[in-house]
């Protein structure tokens, strides 16, 4: 293990127990930011540099910029959560337990993966990754995208007030 | 893509010598910071520039009587130096140094700190990736980059992406009302200018990949422009659909939304004093700077002096020099550029950015994109 893979990992990890243990909601989103940054890191030592570079373009320089939009509409005041952070720490050990148990066997066969993919450094490119996208798996990217479009409908749909009448629009303008 | 890189991998693969990749780290960080050297002089520069040139449009001398004693004494360099406005660069700088630095009780320390250099850090990493020249070599052409990756495209995209984290935590650790107001609007307004660019920059690919085999590598894009058609003349529409998304992720007028200083005071850096705002203030500058050499690598053929010209390979380093100088001329004129445009055109509302960036621009360039598609493969 190198010692750049060790700092990746770091970041990934720290950021990830960040986003549940830091109770100020825009903390928790930089941690989110650090885990993601941390994640893509990895993915380009890895060799999977176009993953990574789109993760970083995507999650990090987009949808965490939207959630943060989101806290800043919202406030971070997240004072008065305490009984459900402590939920939330019972769940988080639960959680952290039950994945070792399930990775703990698995172990020897993660780091043969992990080094046969950084030897197909090739495996993902840009190429690869659109052949793929748009031959073998064109029917669950083309519904992912109508699903991802229905949900963003609907949050329109519910976010919506009730329909406002003529009168209030008019004293609007 | 990195598998030959021995930075990377010195440490991981046994056979490299390690005192070679420390030599090749040390090297790198030289590099990088003549990059920003270079991205910082430009910044600086630019700042003179945009009061000289704003003074020029309005009718006025502009800053032209700030001297260093002994220096504006030396004759004819001194009264050059003096009436070029060079000395006020000094002046303001030494201004921003030593002013008293503020801290203000109400906002929230860590991020309010942190801020400024978070708005620097993107821009000068982006600055790192873009070829300024060539070398012509016996092996072939070497770029003249800090960091030529094949994916540089896109990883400046995705670095510059990081930009807007600046505004909007400098926005929200000032925990008042105006930088707040700017915060929210420059990452709405940075989020929906991204698209327009990824697609821009996407059409290009499309375009260069048939003739590079890289169409992600920014040294491949200005290569191919090389002795053939710039991409501004085979893409006009891409090209200006680019700018416009490059002025407002560079924050610049008519795209001044974040710190629009006719309605919030002076947006996200209202909170800001002496040296942290003085970052803030050159991150804007280096943007620019950045933004234009960007845009003359994609659009304006990068080191290539005219349409359908290069500079001949059998000059040697003479052709490298001409190749950075003409680089260097073009990132100057697009400062230009940048600078006139901000002293001709009014602000946008707020609205108007946001219905021009959605309704006109995403729905253009994709238009744009799948014209280039088809073009591409009926060719």
């Amino acid at each position: 293990m190198s010692v750049l893979f060790c700092l990746f990992s770091a970041c990934a990890v720290c950021g990830a127990l960040g986003v549940i243990l830091v109770k100020n909601y825009f903390n928790s989103l930089m941690c989110m930011l650090l885990c993601t940054l941390g994640l893509a890191c990895l993915m380009i030592y890895a060799g999977a540099a176009f993953a990574g570079i789109l993760m970083i373009m995507i999650y990090a320089g987009a949808i965490m910029v939207l959630f943060m939009f989101v806290v800043m509409l919202v406030g971070d005041d997240n004072s008065n959560a305490t009984l459900r952070c402590r939920i939330k720490l019972i769940a988080m050990w639960a959680l952290m337990m039950l994945f070792a148990l399930l990775l703990a066997p698995e172990c020897d066969e993660l780091k043969a993966a992990a080094a046969a993919a950084g030897a197909a450094s090739e495996a993902l490119s840009a190429k690869s990754c659109g052949m793929e996208l748009f031959s073998r798996f064109l029917l669950p990217f083309q519904i992912t995208g109508a699903l991802l479009l229905a949900a963003m409908v609907g949050v329109i749909v519910v976010a919506q007030d009730k329909p406002r009448s003529r009168k209030y629009k008019r004293d609007m303008i | 893509m990195y598998s030959n890189n021995p930075i990377l991998f010195a440490a991981a693969d046994a056979a490299v010598p390690l005192w070679d990749g420390v030599l090749d780290v040390i090297l790198m960080i030289v590099f990088s910071l003549i990059a920003i050297v270079v991205v910082m002089t430009f910044a600086g520069l630019s700042v003179v520039a945009e009061r000289k040139v704003c003074a020029f449009m309005q009718g006025r001398y502009g800053p032209n009587r700030t001297a260093i004693p002994w220096i504006a004494a030396i004759p004819g360099v001194g009264t050059v130096l003096r009436s070029f406005g060079l000395m006020q660069l000094v002046a303001d700088a030494l201004k921003f140094l030593l002013k008293e630095d503020p801290l203000p009780n109400h906002v929230n320390k860590p991020w309010y700190l942190a801020a400024p250099a978070i708005a620097l850090t993107p821009v000068l990493t982006v600055a790192c990736l873009i070829p300024c020249g060539v070398i012509y070599a016996d092996s072939g052409k070497i770029p003249m980059s800090v960091a030529d990756v094949d994916l540089s495209l896109i990883l400046a995209l995705a670095i510059g992406s990081l930009g807007a984290y600046g505004a909007v935590i400098a926005g929200w650790s000032s925990n008042s009302k105006y930088p707040y107001f700017g915060g929210v609007r420059a990452s709405a307004q940075m989020i929906s200018y991204e698209l327009t660019m990824g697609i821009c920059a996407l059409t290009v690919a499309i375009w260069v990949a048939p003739v590079t085999g890289k169409p992600f590598s920014l040294f491949a894009i200005a290569d191919s422009q090389s002795g053939a058609m710039w991409l501004c003349i085979t893409q006009p529409l891409t090209a200006f659909l680019f700018l416009v998304a490059l002025f407002a992720e560079t924050n610049r007028l008519p795209f001044d939304m974040a710190e629009s200083e006719t309605d919030l005071v002076s947006g996200f850096h209202t909170e800001y004093g002496s040296f942290k705002f003085g970052l803030f203030f050159v991150g804007e500058y280096g943007h620019v700077a950045v933004a234009s050499a960007l845009f003359a690598t994609l659009f304006l053929g990068g080191w290539n002096p005219l349409p359908g010209l290069s500079w001949p390979a059998d000059w040697g380093w003479v052709s490298s020099v001409l190749c950075v100088l003409t680089f260097l001329v073009k990132v100057a004129a697009m400062i230009f550029f940048f600078i006139w445009m901000r002293w001709s055109v009014p602000r946008f509302r707020y609205d108007q950015v946001m219905r021009l960036g959605w309704q006109c621009l995403v729905p253009l360039a994709l238009a744009n994109f799948v014209f280039y598609i088809i073009l591409r493969a009926a060719m």
